[in-house]
């Protein structure tokens, strides 16, 4: 399927998310493909790769890093539900990609995270809703920043 | 017709599929093609309405005009709008696609319909009050174009071109659905033009002025495309070359 390996956004968060000392969650209503994605998955073969872009994260100063997980249930230790981790959000580089410059655009920084594994595993738990998906925001380290951290969108690409 | 794996048609038919499969693909792609067609298009009309007899962009249309009614404002607008795509629309090739990728499947010539509309807009406004403004001073004093020229080579290099040019490379998040969809993707346009026309307005002036506009366009076409795409921490080589054309433009001046 040559049209395969053209990514296709299927869903994206309504609103930017503020995060701060607590865990904060992102909603990502998603869509049925109708592009090369769906012509993957009507040929019966899963998308090869799901990736979550967080778009536009900014920050005015140095914040905590963030643990990112996927359908972590609400009020869940996030210890015990190692197989939703999909990956960290760094602090690095943030603030200065947040600023305008001779070098930068004061877009921030955008970060893509493989969580081809996690969709696979909700799926075959049959735990996977295809209209709907939470993103949650869990701070990381023992002292945490009071600096808080924008994500501009979350958004879901299927490949 | 069936061919089979040894008929040599087999190959020719597979080479058929394979090459219209590759452009579809090719299109699928770069939602982003039509915007680069409508460049092409633009140049080719530039060279069609052979605007060096004219006297530049805009002089044409102002040209005998005793007040800017509505035919002058055409024209002139008309004029402005292709220059704009001709020489503009290969720097926002990225933006462009961006549009389009971060929209949903169905929505990505929609979104990037809407950049464009927002780009647009924004060097309309411009080269609107550029019209005013030539049409106060006409015939255009013959020194005009050297004075644009040389103010173009220093604004090279000031930190404000280089703030501005950071800023069209800004992205901001798009809405997936809905009216706000449209309107971010009509904002994402604005904003880049706004950045584009902030980084560009001198050199663009310059072109409306020389009497060579053709040949000014393909060169502060080349000048732009060269910062966007290579930028540096300093202009030099743009100062240079815009200090070149304003001697040029002195040379002209004298003959």
């Amino acid at each position: 399927m040559a049209q395969s390996s053209i990514s296709e956004m299927v869903g994206a968060t309504d609103a930017p998310v503020t995060l701060a000392k607590d865990r904060a969650t992102a909603h990502i209503a998603m869509h049925p493909p109708t592009g090369p994605a769906a012509s993957a998955l009507a040929a019966g073969a899963p998308p090869r790769h799901v990736y979550l872009n967080l778009e536009n994260v900014t920050s005015t100063g140095v914040p905590s890093s963030y643990s990112v997980y996927l359908n972590l249930p609400d009020g869940a230790d996030p210890q015990q539900n190692r197989h939703l981790f999909a990956g960290i959000l760094p602090s690095f580089g943030i603030s200065e990609a947040s600023r305008v410059d001779d070098h930068y655009s004061g877009s921030g920084i955008n970060r893509v995270l493989d969580v081809t594994k996690i969709v696979a595993s909700l799926e075959s738990q049959g735990k996977w809703d295809p209209s709907h998906l939470e993103v949650t925001f869990v701070p990381r380290g023992d002292e945490l920043s009071e600096v808080p951290v924008k994500v501009g969108r979350a958004s879901l690409y299927y490949k | 017709v069936t061919a089979t794996t040894n008929d040599p048609r087999a190959a020719e038919y597979r080479a058929a599929g394979g090459f219209a499969s590759s452009i579809s693909t090719t299109i699928a792609r770069h939602p982003e093609w039509w915007t680069v067609g409508l460049c092409l298009v633009a140049w080719s009309a530039l060279i069609a309405s052979n605007m060096g007899s004219s006297g530049g962009v805009f002089c044409g249309s102002l040209h005998g005009a005793t007040a800017l009614d509505g035919p002058v404002w055409t024209a002139g607008l008309g004029e402005w709008s292709l220059m704009v795509a001709a020489m503009m629309l290969p720097l926002v090739i990225a933006p462009v696609r961006r549009a389009a990728r971060a929209s949903l499947w169905r929505r990505r010539h929609r979104a990037i319909a809407e950049f464009l509309v927002g780009y647009g807009l924004i060097w309309t406004l411009f080269g609107g009050a550029a019209l005013v403004i030539l049409a106060l001073y006409q015939p255009t004093p013959p020194w005009a174009p050297v004075a644009v020229f040389a103010i173009a080579a220093l604004w090279e290099l000031s930190p404000a071109k280089r703030r501005a040019l950071s800023l069209c490379h800004r992205t901001i998040p798009l809405r997936p659905t809905g009216w706000r969809a449209d309107f971010d993707c009509l904002r994402y346009g604005a904003l880049q033009g706004r950045s584009c026309c902030s980084s560009c307005w001198v050199m663009m002036l310059g072109s409306t002025l020389t009497p060579q506009p053709l040949l000014a366009m393909a060169g502060i076409a080349g000048l732009c495309a060269v910062q966007r795409y290579r930028p540096r921490r300093r202009q030099y080589f743009e100062a240079l070359a815009l200090g070149a054309g304003a001697l040029a433009c002195a040379i002209a001046a004298l003959a």
